[in-house]
């Protein structure tokens, strides 16, 4: 498990012990359990109180520093599970069914689940220090110049070898800007690194201890060029990015608050 | 806080009020039919109920059954103004409702009659395991497995619609089970197994027939049911079935009839031979030596009603009466003997004579009743009689009685004088 993205494991594991609590339920009733039993019910209120909290949290915790509860970085993984695991609990709570307002919440919630991992991706284009304040070019600048150092004393007093493979990697795909260096960068990665691979398989045993550490040093220097190059489209495709999320979100909450309303009103409560 | 959350921009609060306005038009054009979880069913009854034919037909008008849920009124309330049959059933426990509302496992009308599961999804919904099923008239007490050993569903007898039972689902299970019985069960009882099982007998190998009023015993322990309860086609019909004797055994009745249909009478259910008539209870008892009067030989050739009880049918009047003293055999014999005789009626001579004889009349009659003679006395020796009368000049002595009416010794000894 990868440290920087264990919240995905997280509620990957929590979605699979749902899931099997569900096919359970599932056995002992012979049927999909109804969206209005309690079992439903329970379903559909912790999910929502759980996309609730993603909704309200993290964004509480952005806008009120001066407290620091906790570290940035912490509240946006505990936003990332409940917006994953909350929405998975609202779609059994559904009972597969998608008629009316329910259907329209169900869809809403879809798309906002969606548009957040999409925003999640943009967000990560952006560097950011551990508590989540965005660097800015000139600090990755500076960056680069280190990494830049780090490269060439590595290279010094290296044989002609060592230069030539330095000048196999360098040249490696990339993008060359746009949009696409903020949405595509991890076709383009997985591209670099399938051709890291082909160089590999061309080096000898010495060759190819040498060139780890080389390769290291090129990946920092080449995600800090490529961060650079794409912080300002990073930001403006971000800001685009919460201009259709919000919304988005607030016509899921809108609605799901008449849906819940309606159900306490039609069904929660009947007698 | 810096700044105001992300959710309330103005694009946010905008999203909000949008869906709000939007939700409320299509409150008005399509009513409640927004919040409706599914489509209601569409399947009709026998007659319009409330205005309708279907639950679908009230489309988006929601408090036809649904009410606030600060109101006094229930669902079930709201049901029982169209389906009005129903609030009398819910008071009587021998109907279905009355008894599913008394078990307690059903509460409201949409325990067993969900909603908004489609137009042709079945309107009745009940838990097998919860579900009072005897109360339908038909217990699962005897139907927990089915013929492959497998749990009971209700689709196994019912189908897709609860409310309806095929009586040829049983056979599907029972021909499996055994396919001769079930044949020969058909052929015998008809088709229509509910008419007499209600699940919690089986009306074969274990069923108890002591417990009814007419227990099995002696040569009708082994028959068929079928022997007796052939035409029978429902448990009426099974409790109907006579118990005379004679509507099963008359057309074989040795006596014709004579004895009238009470074979009982007689006769046990162990054995027709042992019979146990009890002549006592007829107009001529037994007693005496018509005890041990073979039957056959009063009533010859098997003839039984009708027998003369006067005796002179079975017994010729004996020459020593020589037809004097008529057909009233018991006046002078009982059945206990018909020796020695007692004669209580006038009698010219006085009967004093002849005591220790084992037939006193034959004392003085020992041929016949229409002669008599006085020397059958010891005290009447024929020689000292004649030697006596001789003395006394009489020498006719063949009528004793023309001078001695009374037999006394002195009787006319004076008048010679």
């Amino acid at each position: 498990m990868q440290r920087r993205s264990y919240e995905l494991w997280a509620a990957l594991s929590a979605i699979l012990a749902i899931t099997l609590l569900y096919l359970w339920v599932v056995s002992r009733l012979e049927a999909v359990p109804p969206s209005s039993d309690l079992f439903g019910h329970g379903l559909g209120t912790a999910g929502f109180l759980l996309m609730l909290m993603t909704e309200t949290l993290y964004s509480l915790r952005k806008r009120s520093r001066r407290a620091r509860w906790g570290r940035m970085s912490s509240w946006l993984r505990f936003h990332i599970f409940t917006g994953l695991v909350g929405p998975y609990l609202v779609l059994l709570h559904t009972s597969w069914k998608f008629n009316g307002l329910a259907g329209i919440v169900t869809a809403l919630m879809i798309a906002v689940v969606l548009s957040g991992v999409v925003g999640r991706y943009i967000y990560t284009a952006v560097p950011r220090t551990a508590d989540g304040v965005v660097v800015e070019a000139a600090e990755l600048e500076r960056q680069i110049a280190a990494a830049e150092a780090d490269l060439q004393r590595w290279l010094t007093g290296r044989p002609e070898a060592d230069q030539r493979l330095m000048q196999r990697l360098a040249t490696l795909p990339d993008a060359a800007g746009g949009p696409l260096l903020v949405l595509g960068r991890a076709f383009l990665e997985w591209e670099y690194r399938l051709a890291w691979q082909r160089e590999q398989r061309r080096m000898g045993a010495l060759e190819r201890s040498q060139a780890r550490e080389l390769d290291r040093l090129l990946r920092r220097r080449r995600s800090l060029h490529r961060q650079v190059a794409s912080l300002a489209m990073a930001r403006r495709m971000l800001a685009t990015w919460h201009t259709v999320h919000i919304p988005i979100g607030m016509a899921l909450f809108t609605a799901a608050f008449v849906h819940i309303g309606a159900a306490v009103y039609y069904a929660t409560l009947l007698t | 806080m810096n700044k105001p959350l992300g959710c309330l921009s103005s694009s946010g609060l905008a999203a909000a009020m949008l869906v709000l306005v939007s939700l409320a038009v299509a409150g008005l054009v399509w009513g409640g039919l927004l919040f409706s979880p599914g489509p209601l069913s569409a399947q009709t009854g026998d007659e319009p109920l409330g205005g309708v034919d279907s639950h679908a037909e009230t489309g988006g008008r929601c408090s036809a059954c649904h009410v606030p849920f600060w109101s006094n009124e229930t669902m079930s309330d709201r049901c029982v103004l169209c389906h009005t049959d129903i609030p009398a059933q819910l008071g009587d426990p021998t109907r279905l409702h009355g008894a599913l509302m008394r078990s307690g496992e059903m509460e409201f009308c949409r325990d067993c009659h969900p909603e908004h599961r489609g137009s042709d999804a079945p309107l009745t919904m009940l838990d097998p395991g919860t579900f009072p099923h005897q109360a339908t008239g038909y217990s699962l007490q005897g139907h927990q497995q089915t013929a492959g050993s497998s749990p009971f569903a209700c689709a196994d007898c019912h189908g897709e619609d609860l409310t309806h039972f095929d009586p040829a689902s049983c056979a599907g299970c029972h021909r499996d089970l055994d396919a001769a019985h079930l044949q020969a069960h058909e052929t015998a009882f008809g088709p229509d197994c509910l008419a007499c099982h209600d699940g919690l007998d089986t009306y074969g190998a274990s069923f108890d027939h002591a417990q009814t009023a007419f227990p099995l015993a002696g040569q009708h322990a082994p028959l068929a049911c079928t022997d007796c309860h052939g035409r029978a086609r429902t448990v009426a019909d099974l409790r109907d079935a006579p118990q005379d004797c004679f509507t099963c055994h008359g057309a074989d009745d040795a006596h014709a009839g004579q004895f009238g249909r009470d074979c009982a009478a007689c006769h046990t259910a162990d054995d027709w031979g042992q019979a146990t008539f009890d002549h006592s209870q007829t107009a001529f008892p037994l007693n005496g030596v018509h005890l041990e009067t073979a039957c056959a030989q009063c009533h010859a050739g098997g003839v039984y009603q009708g027998t003369p009880q006067d005796c002179a049918a079975c017994h010729e009047d004996p020459p020593f009466h020589r037809g004097l003293l008529g057909s009233e055999c018991a006046s002078c014999h009982d059945a206990a003997a018909w020796l020695p005789a007692r004669y209580d009626r006038a009698h010219t001579f006085p009967i004093n004579h002849g005591e220790g004889s084992p037939s006193p009349c034959q004392t003085c009659h020992p041929d016949a009743l229409s002669a008599y003679t006085c020397y059958g006395c010891h005290e009447h020796d024929p020689a000292e009689i004649e030697h006596k009368h001789r003395e006394e000049g009489i020498v006719d002595l063949r009528d004793c009685m023309g001078c001695h009416p009374t037999g006394q010794e002195t009787e006319n000894e004076g008048d010679d004088d």
